[in-house]
């Protein structure tokens, strides 16, 4: 039986046709997301590629307004690290919010998965979502 | 866990760290004024020829000033080839990282005396340059396309510590208003105002002024750089160089009467994104190399006297004086606020200013901070002077805390 290999490439690849990827322990169950080669709660290096579903709850987040160089035209911009349902954090660029009001921004909201292209790269993002009771 | 060798502190010396004063000057020029004043400062005098091998610490010299081979290079310009010349590079905590490599080089018997250092030569870049190249420090792979900066790594963490504790951004103000007010007692700091006497001088262009230090945070004049995070919660853009000289206990008493020991030591790591960590309200790397130092030390945060903590935002020092235990979890900022950690309270932190005022040439800190121990332990810090400072500390953080040095000194 091969191993499987956790690479960013094919994260991004993945990511690239709408699917949030990580790896999981077969030893133990621990889950990562992004995928990573080798289980940091017990060590092993035997796990499995498993799809998110892509959905959580916003942990922390900051607005950008002195960026990277290659961000310039973007700043202001809102980055927050999300917690997903599977139990994992991840960070990601968060749209479809005002950074020009950030207390307006809730911590706790829910939020799913975008991918958005950007200076030619694959972005992971977030934006908010209701869920409607019934 | 110790030392199968003692080391101990002879010398040490610093430029002033600064974001104008060393613009016409290379790294390497920077890091051999650094050396000559910790020359100078052996007590009993020292032949640079006694000097067994360097260790520098530079954390972006190839984004900075396009060159490489920093050991070499700075063997070369101290007149000190053919001895071994290091570069260790662990970001922010790269010259606390030339220091421990060179304490354990002289533990291991395979030198008497070396000298450690660091330097970072910032100023040859924009400020949105300068970002990036400290951004190398974060995850390329899974932090960087979203967006994070190096502010906004930190401004993540604070954003989970006012939500989990209930604390504020104005209440973390008491963190640069001591810096401010500790930087202006020391000559080697970029800053040497109190925030309202900054505020009076860039208002006055504006037809602004302001009767106190909150007055100027609040104002436009402090603008946003990652919320929650201001211009006067982040530490400069600086040039600078630090050294030290390390000899081996055995024969330190042929350069001083006083060498500052080397009580306890530590090196730690932490997933370098900081989605993966444990936790967001605190640096498991920091809380590890405390517990590690302190143990090898045979003491406790209380028998501390002096500290200096990386405090590159105002919500890293707070995190820093938790994680080290001096203070709850979430009592840190009250702690601040209250004057515990000024310069008259039970544990001052940051007697220098911290990297807030003293600068923060990134490669350069860690020994900077030492300096500052070394200062404080012999009795040579002026006006900031902490009266019978025995125990120092030096707590280094690299990046956004995936690396940290921990070290405890005694007189
Ligand atoms: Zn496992």
């Amino acid at each position: 039986m091969s191993k499987e290999i956790f690479t960013a490439k094919t994260f991004f690849d993945n990511l690239k046709e709408k699917r949030l990827m990580g790896s999981k322990c077969k030893e133990c169950n621990a889950l990562f997301v992004p995928s990573r080669p080798v289980c940091l709660q017990c060590g092993s290096t035997n796990l499995e590629w498993i799809e998110s579903k892509g959905e959580g709850s916003l942990e922390t987040f900051t607005v950008i307004h002195v960026p990277p160089v290659s961000l310039l035209t973007k700043a202001p911009y809102v980055v927050g690290i999300v917690r997903l349902d599977e139990g994992v954090s991840i960070m990601g660029r968060i749209i479809d919010v005002d950074p020009t009001e950030p207390e307006k921004i809730e911590l706790g909201m829910r939020v799913k998965v975008v991918v958005i292209e950007e200076n030619e790269k694959t972005v992971l993002a977030f934006k908010p979502f209701t869920t409607r009771s019934t | 866990m110790s030392l199968a060798r003692g080391v101990s502190l002879v010398g040490a010396g610093m430029t002033r760290f600064h974001h104008r004063i060393h613009q016409d000057k290379s790294g390497r020029e920077l890091f051999n004024e650094a050396a000559e004043k910790a020359i100078e400062s052996v007590d009993g005098g020292i032949d640079r020829r006694d000097l067994q091998a360097v260790f520098v610490g530079y954390f972006t010299p190839e984004a900075y000033e396009h060159q490489g081979h920093i050991g070499a290079q700075v063997t070369d310009w101290l007149g000190l080839c053919p001895v071994s010349g290091w570069r260790t590079e662990s970001a922010c905590a790269s010259s606390a990282y030339a220091f421990l490599t060179g304490v354990l080089a002289i533990a291991s018997g395979l030198y008497d005396v070396v000298l450690v250092g660091g330097v970072e030569k910032m100023t040859e870049l924009s400020t949105e340059q300068v970002t990036d190249a400290l951004s190398m420090a974060a995850c390329d792979d899974y932090e960087l396309p979203p967006g994070a900066t190096f502010p906004g790594l930190y401004a993540l963490l604070a954003q989970a510590y006012f939500k989990k504790y209930g604390a504020t951004w104005e209440q973390l103000q008491a963190v640069p208003i001591k810096s401010h007010h500790n930087g202006s007692l020391n000559s080697n700091a970029q800053f040497q105002e109190e925030i309202i006497d900054i505020g009076n001088r860039w208002g006055a262009r504006r037809g602004l002024s302001f009767k106190d230090n909150m007055e100027v945070l609040k104002s436009t004049l402090n603008r946003m750089v990652a919320y929650p995070l201001r211009l006067f919660d982040c530490c400069p853009i600086s040039d600078g160089a630090a050294t030290a000289i390390l000899a081996a206990d055995d024969v330190a008493k042929k350069y001083t009467d006083t060498p500052i020991k080397i009580k306890g030591v530590s090196a730690t790591t932490d997933n370098l994104a900081i989605h993966d960590r444990t936790s967001l309200t605190s640096l498991r790397a920091t809380v590890e190399a405390g517990k590690r130092a302190f143990s090898m030390a045979g003491m406790k945060p209380k028998d501390v006297d002096v500290a200096d903590v990386h405090d590159c935002f105002t919500i890293a020092e707070i995190l820093a004086i938790e994680d080290l235990g001096f203070f709850k979890r979430g009592e840190g900022i009250r702690a601040v606020e209250e004057g515990i950690t000024s310069l008259k309270g039970d544990i001052p932190i940051n007697t220098d200013g911290g990297l807030k005022c003293k600068g923060h040439p990134a490669g350069a800190t860690g020994v900077g901070m030492i300096h500052e121990i070394w200062k404080q332990l012999r009795g040579e810090a002026g006006k900031r002077q902490i009266s019978n400072a025995e125990i120092g500390l030096l707590h280094n953080v690299g990046g956004d805390g995936a690396s940290c040095v921990v070290s405890i000194f005694s007189r």
